[in-house]
């Protein structure tokens, strides 16, 4: 299934769920929020989130600085 | 009394740029600041000069040399508590500010003790972990959160941008890791805040809701 990441589209097993794919996309996952769709997904239920073809994910990873 | 013509001589000054309902609205909103460092001080300053005349900010932090680069703080404060020391500046443009200030460090455990009655919440703190897990634990609060993002940078740079995930904004370039040896300096990270205090303005004067 092809998925857009950050306005990227990108293509994943069907039937991955947001866990899945975000292992997949980030380099640290300890930290990242993750949108679906307009929606932020908490990273407990990362596991039970079903991605289908066509979604919208937007994942932000947090760097150092202030 | 001082304090009272302090007060009156910003309103004064406000008042030829804004329209009393304008800064009504401006003196209405009450806005949370998690680190009282490059972000946070000057965030809180800017606001403060834009009339927003109600904080909370927390930081555990004493004031170091380091810090001189790019925080609201002078040479003879190195060694004070950065949240009293801050208070006192800002007080110094409105004498009249409603602030509530901690030296504590922020924690997911003892966070629920703050912000409550905040519109607004500003993750300015320093270190990645700690930005995450504030603005993880207070995302659900649906209140609106700004995120300093990215803001380091000398001989590499970055353009900076607004992301909105939800409620919450992330306001920087995403990348530059000051862990991996970009420095903090006062252009970006002053950058940073200023467009991390733009949010805030632009909610509170067009009307727009963020609870």
């Amino acid at each position: 299934m092809q998925i857009k990441i950050n306005g990227q589209t990108k293509t994943f097993a069907d039937g991955s769920n947001l866990e899945a794919i975000i292992k997949q996309s980030c380099q640290n996952c300890q930290r990242v929020i993750a949108e679906v769709n307009g929606a932020i997904i908490k990273s407990q239920q990362w596991g039970q989130q079903p991605i289908r073809q066509g979604d919208q994910i937007e994942l932000v990873s947090f760097v150092g600085g202030g | 009394m001082a304090a009272k013509k302090s007060v009156s001589k910003l309103q004064e000054g406000l008042l030829r740029y804004l329209s009393k309902d304008q800064l009504k609205s401006i003196q209405s909103k009450k806005i949370g600041i998690g680190g009282a460092g490059g972000l946070g001080s000057n965030c809180a300053m800017i606001l403060v000069r834009t009339g927003f005349e109600h904080f909370e900010i927390l930081d555990q932090d004493v004031i170091d040399a380091s810090n001189l680069n790019r925080q609201q703080y002078f040479p003879e404060e190195i060694g004070l508590a950065k949240v009293h020391t801050l208070k006192k500046r800002l007080q110094q443009i409105n004498p009249e500010l409603d602030m509530t200030i901690h030296q504590v460090q922020w924690t997911p455990q003892t966070g629920e003790r703050y912000f409550k009655d905040c519109n607004f919440i500003v993750e300015a703190f320093d270190q990645a972990d700690w930005k995450f897990k504030f603005v993880d634990h207070y995302q659900p609060s649906g209140k609106l959160i700004i995120s300093g993002n990215g803001m380091a940078g000398l001989l590499e740079k970055k353009p900076m941008t607004i992301r909105k995930l939800g409620n919450v904004y992330f306001v920087g370039d995403g990348s530059t890791d000051s862990a991996s040896g970009h420095p903090p300096m006062a252009p970006r990270v002053t950058q940073c805040a200023a467009m991390m205090a733009e949010i805030i303005l632009d909610f509170t004067c067009k009307g727009l809701s963020p609870l």
